[in-house]
């Protein structure tokens, strides 16, 4: 059989993603031995434009001609997998889906701020069909390897379903959201990072998605119980995921009500 | 007539997507354009709302490579907002997980971005046939700077220990003695990069501008000091970044801003612009460097950046060794957890591995952030690229297409632009007649 061919290719974000799989130094060499990378423009010139046998997209779509390139890219890859934050929920960039555009434009470029059009930040599962998911910001590199990994014996893998304190508990970390009234976004996070933050006394950051069936009302109940604000809640969970469908679901269905400040879609420009 | 056009599209082993024109009438350069074509994000709006300590969070998402440079200096500007004092064991810290971002996005360049250029490669995948002693180098070596931002960071891109007033969690002395070893075999590893990059030939050229870095008069600085200009010896406080210094203007054709000091003059940012202005403060194995390369200083040829990157990587393992022996000697204590803020403006100038970088925030009294301006490193060089092509492009001009393409994109990459940062790659557009 003869290696499938791989594309690592990015739209906008910060490249992290494509610099964790640089990242892979003690793997990166066997890994070549099984694929043959032909498009990673960030490693590499001479780079071909398919076709594909798995194509990996990092970054999320911010125009129009972004759109274009995304589903021409499409039609040559067999499998096409979002990485990261921003390919599979928009990223931090998407909190600008819930403001004013043009305010948001105009403190980055004055009054030239018309001269950068722009439309509403997606996922690229909004452009085009997306066939595998691998969390994290930025992407977690091992994730990535498994990936690989099963395509190569032929199948794919399953994400555990469970949210960051299963693992977090498992380590035996202390509760910084129960004992100390720090606010961590772990209840309803999709679990895979060995609950990284938390392990660090830090709170979860949420930046791996929701847990599937997250209970969205249960953690807003509980973080108002432990001192947040109705906009800390906001902010809380509007940081990494502000595309993701179970957190829209529930800011449009049961949070506006309470954040009067939240719109979605207030832009000059679709 | 012929018209000779060169349009270098997606430049490649760059950080982002950009991409360059040139137009050339024999060998007259008409119009030179640097485009970012990266996708504007709008930090500078999104991140106004949002308290002090998530924004540290936030702003690293400028730039993976540069993150830990992103979130320091965006850590230690907000402190300043907000009046928090960090401890000297901090700063320690902070330096020595900033050498772990140094080393790594160091390594990265000299080894896998830069060197497929010399070698005549396509890029490091390609090299690994013929040279697989050198390519397993320059993996472990990155895998150790790598360790050491996850020892002090907790992950390699994007750290998340760190927070205002210090870190979560401090490294334990055994860790630390490992780390000691990998750093003392990263600089073993760097004498033989130095030894390779020695016997490699820069291509001429010279353009003599302004270079800004960071000072102090006392060490070669990274996370503190004014902005200090090689060739007027003008010093700037750092919060004085934008007071009749730097300014920035909006072209059409790119989403990164095009900056100029003084009313109008070009200047650059960079390593080799640290290695200009801070030479003596450099550890000796960095010095003894700088004279097995014999580089000339002061020294204005931008190709020259790559051998100033195997310069610092030799200072940082330096220092990150000494900070390292410093805290098995005196484990860490753990840091003040509570803190009063208070509204106020804070403005910090770092170098990142690119080089200059300016976060500046105002807080107000609830810790929510009302104002963010950042300039990046590779937005303070758009403006010397493209005054650079215009430079090289007519000494290049007699050589084959495909020779001038690969020059060119040689001399950006020299600046190992970092496009994410500048929108907050580069294509090159070649025209002649």
């Amino acid at each position: 059989m003869s290696k499938p061919k791989i594309g690592i290719v990015g739209f906008t974000g910060c490249a992290g993603c494509q610099l964790s799989i640089l990242d892979l130094e003690d793997e990166l060499l066997d890994l070549l031995s099984l694929v043959d990378i032909i498009d990673f423009r960030m490693a590499m010139s001479g780079n071909k434009k398919g076709p594909y046998d798995i194509l990996f997209v990092e970054g999320s779509i911010v125009n129009t001609k972004q759109e274009e390139e995304l589903k021409e890219l499409r039609t040559k890859a067999k499998v096409l997998v979002a990485i990261g934050s921003c390919a599979c929920f928009g990223g931090v960039q998407a909190i600008r889906n819930y403001r004013n555009d043009r305010v948001i434009r105009e403190a980055q470029y004055g009054k030239d701020a018309d001269k950068f059009p722009v439309i509403k930040v997606k996922p690229i599962n909004k452009v085009v069909d997306v066939d595998h998911y691998i969390l994290e910001c930025p992407v977690n590199k091992y994730e990535f390897l498994d990936f690989v990994k099963y395509f190569l014996i032929g199948g794919k893998p399953k994400l555990p379903n469970l949210p960051v304190c299963h693992q977090c508990k498992a380590k035996e970390n202390r509760c910084i959201f129960l004992e100390d009234n720090i606010i961590c976004m772990g209840p309803i996070i999709q679990a895979g990072c060995d609950a990284l933050c938390p392990s660090y006394g830090l709170p979860c950051d949420g930046c791996r998605g929701s847990t599937l069936e997250a209970a969205y009302q249960q953690q807003v109940d509980l973080m108002v119980k432990k001192g947040a604000s109705v906009s800390d809640v906001t902010r809380f969970l509007l940081k990494y995921n502000g595309e993701d469908p179970q957190v829209k679901e529930f800011l449009f269905k049961a949070w506006m009500e309470h954040d009067k400040n939240l719109k979605y879609g207030e832009d000059d420009k679709e | 007539m012929t018209v000779k056009k060169l349009h270098l599209e997606h430049i490649c082993r760059v950080e982002g997507h950009g991409s360059l024109l040139v137009e050339m009438d024999k060998k007259e350069v008409n119009n030179v354009e640097m485009q970012i074509i990266e996708g504007a994000r709008f930090f500078e709006g999104f991140a106004v709302g949002r308290k002090y300590n998530e924004a540290i969070n936030i702003m690293s998402r400028i730039c993976a490579i540069c993150s830990t440079s992103h979130q320091l200096s965006a850590v230690e500007a907000l402190e300043r907002s907000v009046s928090i004092e960090p401890s000297k064991q901090v700063e320690d810290f902070r330096l020595l997980l900033d050498h772990g971002e140094n080393t790594q996005s160091h390594i990265l360049h000299v080894g896998m971005l830069a060197l497929p250029d010399f070698l005549g490669y396509d890029g490091v995948i390609q090299m690994v046939p013929k040279f697989p002693n050198e390519v397993k180098l320059i993996l472990r070596m990155k895998r150790i700077a790598n360790d050491l931002q996850t020892l002090i960071g907790g992950r390699e891109i994007h750290p998340v220990n760190i927070k205002p007033g210090g870190f979560g969690k401090y490294p334990t002395t055994k860790q630390l003695e490992v780390m000691k070893e990998k750093l003392i075999e990263f600089k073993k590893g760097t004498q033989a990069i130095a030894d390779l990059y020695a016997g490699l030939e820069m291509p001429k050229f010279n353009n003599k501008t302004e270079q800004i870095a960071i000072y102090d008069g006392k060490t070669y600085p990274f996370l503190k000091g004014d902005l200090k200009c090689l060739l007027s010896g003008k010093t700037v406080p750092a919060e004085d970044y934008k007071k009749d210094f730097i300014k920035e203007e909006v072209r059409d054709y790119s989403t990164a801003k095009f900056s100029t000091i003084n009313n109008g003059e070009i200047y650059y940012v960079s390593p080799l612009a640290r290695v200009n202005i801070n030479n003596k403060f450099l550890t000796d194995d960095a010095k003894a460097l700088v004279k097995q390369f014999s580089l000339k200083l002061p020294n204005f040829n931008p190709f020259n950046n790559n051998l100033a990157r195997v310069i610092e990587l030799m200072h940082c393992v330096d220092e990150a060794i000494e900070i390292t022996a410093k805290y098995i000697e005196k484990p860490p204590k753990d840091d003040n957890k509570y803190f009063k803020i208070k509204a106020g403006t804070g403005t910090i100038a770092t170098e990142a591995p690119r080089g200059l970088l300016n976060h500046s925030y105002d807080v107000d009294k609830n810790g929510i952030i009302t104002r963010v301006d950042v300039i990046t490193p590779t937005a303070h060089n758009t403006n010397k690229i493209e005054d650079d092509v215009k430079k090289f492009a007519p000494m290049i001009a007699d050589k084959k297409q495909e020779e001038i393409e690969l020059l060119l994109n040689m001399l950006i990459r020299s600046y190992d632009p970092c496009i994410s940062c500048s929108a907050h790659a580069i294509t090159i557009d070649f025209r002649r007649k």
